[in-house]
């Protein structure tokens, strides 16, 4: 077999047994998400909550994870939330090695179900699977995990752990993988609850492929034409001598006297890394800058990043002054989000001023770097920053809403002083503290939705419509890449999802550092006329938006499915001007053709992506218990048509949509999708196209089909 | 390197007077390089280390086995149906004060005007001509951030001093500064977008796109 491995284990930690089985019935699902998910409506009755028993979590890859394709070695983790309105079906997403090292052991995909009467861990190599006391791992952090299990088990073990936070039952807690690749939506609360501690993989099987040759082949195509830097930003920050361009905002930021400047030797200048020179593509990405600003230069030991990728997004600092002034840990990294929440963004609204460390100014850089470490390592997961944005919301005006959720006494408890003082380690304690679950602050962390219905006397409807919290909608999911990167197209690939909407696909366009009339030119070649707005200067939703939304989000599912990492995919721009930086989207059917030896297409790659939005779309109606998706689900925050009320919608200067128009966008999205264009349910047509007449039958049986 | 035998490293070496007369064959002497594959030759190492080549500079310190009055001459045509075919890559930009030479197969246009701008040290001139580019192509405000990094590398108060002249320049009546909600500045051009919008493009290159990674 060629790509999938066509086997999945099943771990049932209620019976202790571990077994394999045939994974084939799922291929028509691509594999990592879409195999998920699939599972998860195969096996967990609608209705479940996220900590019954009966409640699963699915660890998936695709048929390209193994296969060498740049950035193809992303897990995929469906499961139901738990932090968000009718916790339904979520997937997260996660870096590193777990996926590879998965595929490598023999298996597509991992079911864990059931619950242990103890802390456990798995322990799988190849075939051998055992389910392994973890009663003296159970209460420790993240790092210290991973290094307790690899010393048990061997160096080259992938472990994916818990950390405290989702032993005690925070629901917003996550896994991580080797100590820095960080998997969100509430998974790390629900293996909690299962007692299981942690995953650790080796595997040594290999991936077989069935064209071998055109794999090399596209992967330099790929590398050397398509691809520029983390998401696939096609120009450098900086002008360099042999660009056309340079954009402030794009994640390319290595350029010539910006260096690596902790690097073992000596600084590293990163220089320029032009197209066509794949040795120097690892320098193209200082992501250290990116999210910590240049305070993190002299601090960056290294990019790296996860197994197959040649972007390194995943900086590596070392920060001594932090263990010597905190305690804690002084080298760390992640990946992503973990950074910008306790970057710059966030942090004046968790405190008002910060002790310098070793340089007038840094303080505020080294308490965000601080927190960050803390929360990974407590397992935390703050949910697009969510959990930044609710401390704030709470400290507001003299933390007058946290004197009323909190008992005098726990709220005299909190290290006021410290924080009065610029302390630092005021955060650290602050974070430990929601970790623990011992408090009522715990309860910051249930997501914001849950938070809203818990102090609703005191916050009112107003909290989830808030600009301050940022969510696209008030069912309690993050706006993440939405009106403000490209108007309702942004929006629109927000509100498919039960989270944040972690779809790239359209940002990767909007922030590719390209010209606004190129970009242009490109996207409206693909999609039509008008399908992409300038920034800030957006016009009323059309049809070719729809259909640019409808791509957003397929590709998102082709990349999370077969595995590509959304973080850097698709190629619709290259950083060539021999190709008008023109990309090339055919790719990703390339790979599925050369890895599985069958013949994909673009086309048949959409269908197989629909098929999967529709299930999750029908898995969402039954979670919801009602078609009505429009009213009750599809419904953005205030914030998005009420900001810069002197500015109207539709004008230059601001991002904000029209609410007319928006039913309008809703409307043409449903349609794109052959959903009924009332309420946004699928219907059994649109279900049927996609062989899931099974589906429709359930969803007619509860009387959730349109009428 | 290649390995050799151990048999063959063991052998006894023969005597000079053992081995046969060979015939040396004469190695043809390189043809000279004439002046303008050296200009070229000049230009490319210039344009390698990221910088455009001023014709002052070639005509002052000309590469070695050229004159002074060649150079220019070359160079003076280069563009030209005249031009020598060694110099078909050079390229060059006028600037204020100097013509700019730099190879167009290891350099945009646009980093050569960049670095002419700066060869030409006129930094209102520079400002001015980066901003209304900016405004026109991307469109954006020119951070001062930008203006801080490379190549730049200008000072705050260079770049303050800078916003201050213009206000009072009729060259430059249309630059105008925006500030973000975080103190974060950049010049916009009104010939090109208005305040408003730059008002809007600068808090999210300043605020928005930090608050949305």
């Amino acid at each position: 077999m060629n790509g999938w491995t066509g086997k999945m284990l099943r771990v049932n930690l209620t019976t202790g047994s571990c077994s394999s089985e045939s994974s084939e019935k799922y291929f028509d699902y691509i594999g990592g998400k879409g195999m998920a998910n699939r599972i998860l409506y195969d096996e967990v009755p609608a209705g479940t909550k996220p900590l019954d028993e009966a409640s699963k979590v699915i660890f998936a890859a695709g048929p390209n994870c193994g296969g060498s394709a740049p950035c193809s070695s992303r897990t995929t983790m469906s499961f139901l939330s738990t932090f968000t309105k009718y916790n339904a079906i979520v997937d997260a997403h996660m870096g590193g090695d777990t996926a590879i090292m998965m595929k490598y052991a023999g298996y597509d995909a991992i079911i864990i179900e059931g619950k242990s009467p103890k802390p456990v861990y798995v322990a799988i190599k190849d075939d051998d699977v055992q389910i392994k006391d973890a009663s003296a791992l159970w209460g420790k952090f993240t790092m210290d995990t991973v290094a307790e299990i690899c010393r048990a088990e061997g160096a080259g073990f992938n472990v994916v752990t818990i950390g405290p936070a989702g032993e005690n039952g925070i629901p917003m807690a996550n896994v991580l993988n080797n100590g820095g690749h960080s998997g969100g939506g509430g998974i790390g609360c629900i293996l909690g609850s299962k007692n299981l501690k942690a995953l650790a993989i080796y595997g040594t099987k290999a991936v077989y492929v069935a064209d071998s040759k055109k794999i090399l082949e596209l992967n330099s195509y790929v590398i050397n034409e398509l691809m520029g830097s983390n998401n696939n930003h096609v120009v450098p920050t900086v002008a360099q001598s042999w660009s056309e361009y340079e954009n402030a905002g794009t994640r390319w930021t290595g350029h010539p006297g910006l260096t690596w400047g902790a690097a073992e030797g000596g600084p590293i200048d990163t220089g320029e890394s032009p197209p066509g020179e794949p040795t120097k593509f690892g320098y193209r990405c200082q992501k250290a800058v990116f999210d910590w600003g240049p305070m993190a230069e002299k601090y960056t030991v290294k990019m790296t990043g996860c197994a197959t990728c040649p972007v390194r997004c995943y900086a590596s600092l070392n920060i001594p002054a932090i263990e010597k002034k905190t305690g804690v840990k002084p080298a760390h990294a992640n990946t992503c989000m973990a950074n910008g929440a306790y970057a710059v963004s966030w942090m004046p609204q968790m405190m008002e001023k910060y002790q310098d460390f070793e340089e007038e100014g840094d303080g505020q850089f080294m308490a965000g770097y601080m927190a960050c470490t803390v929360a990974d390592d407590l397992g935390l997961w703050d949910n697009y920053g969510d959990l930044n944005c609710t401390l704030g919301y709470f400290f507001q005006n003299d933390r007058a809403l946290l004197r009323q959720i909190l008992p005098p006494a726990e709220f005299d408890a909190i290290p006021w002083d410290k924080r009065d003082a610029g302390d630092p380690v005021f955060l650290k304690e602050i974070l430990e503290m929601i970790a623990s679950n011992k408090y009522e602050i715990s309860h910051l962390a249930d997501g914001a939705y849950f938070v809203s219905q818990r102090y609703h006397d005191l916050l009112g409807d107003d909290y989830l419509h808030s600009a301050m919290l940022g969510l696209w909608g008030p069912i309690g999911g993050k706006r993440h890449h939405g009106n403000e990167c490209a108007a309702q197209v942004g929006l629109l690939t927000n509100i498919i999802y039960n989270r944040d909407g972690m779809c790239h696909t359209i940002i990767n366009i909007t922030g590719s550092g390209l010209p606004y009339d190129l970009q242009k030119s490109i996207i409206e070649e693909l999609f039509g006329a008008g399908a992409l707005d300038k920034p800030a200067a957006y016009t009323p939703m059309n049809e070719s938006k729809a259909k640019f939304a409808k791509f957003g989000v397929l590709r998102q599912v082709i990349h999370d499915s077969m595995t590509l990492c959304n973080w850097v995919w698709p190629m619709t721009f290259s950083p060539l001007k021999s190709r008008g930086y023109k990309g090339d989207l055919s790719v990703e059917a390339q790979y599925m053709a050369a890895v599985t030896g069958q013949p994909w297409t673009e086309d048949s790659l959409n269908e197989a992506a629909e098929r999967v939005i529709q299930l999750q779309r029908a898995m969402t109606v039954e979670a919801v218990g009602s078609t009505d998706m429009r009213n009750l689900h599809d419904v953005p925050a205030n914030y998005i048509f009420d900001s810069d009320p002197d500015i109207p919608a539709f004008s230059e200067g601001t991002t904000k949509l029209e609410r007319a128009d928006w039913q309008t966008a809703l409307t043409m999205f449903y349609k794109e999708f052959g959903w009924d264009e009332t309420t946004g349910a699928p219907t059994r047509a649109s279900l049927e196209k996609f062989g899931l007449k099974d589906v429709a039958d359930a969803l007619d049986a509860k009387g959730l089909l349109p009428a | 390197m290649e390995q050799q035998p151990m048999e063959q490293e063991e052998r006894e070496a023969p005597s000079l007077q053992e081995l046969p007369e060979q015939e040396v064959p004469e190695t043809p002497a390189p043809p000279e390089e004439s002046p303008a594959q050296r200009l070229a030759a000049a230009i490319w190492r210039t344009t390698a280390d990221s910088h455009v080549t001023p014709l002052k500079r070639l005509k002052l310190s000309p590469p070695e086995g050229v004159t002074a009055e060649e150079a220019a001459a070359l160079l003076l045509a280069v563009g030209t149906p005249e031009a020598d075919p060694a110099l078909s890559a050079i390229a060059f930009v006028k600037g204020q004060k100097d013509l700019y030479f730099y190879d167009a197969s290891i350099m945009t246009p646009h980093f050569a005007e960049l670095d002419s701008l700066l060869m030409d040290k006129d930094i209102l001139r520079t400002i001015a001509t980066v901003t209304r580019s900016d405004c026109r192509l991307y469109p954006r405000p020119t951070q001062f951030s930008k203006l801080r990094a490379y190549p730049f590398y200008y000072s705050e108060d260079e770049i303050l001093g800078a916003a201050a002249r213009m206000k009072d320049s009729e060259e430059y009546a249309d630059i105008g500064v925006v500030t973000a909600s975080n103190g974060g500045k950049g010049f916009y051009s009104s010939q090109v977008i208005s305040k408003q919008y730059a008002q809007a493009l600068i808090e999210f290159a300043e605020v928005g796109q930090r608050a949305n990674p």
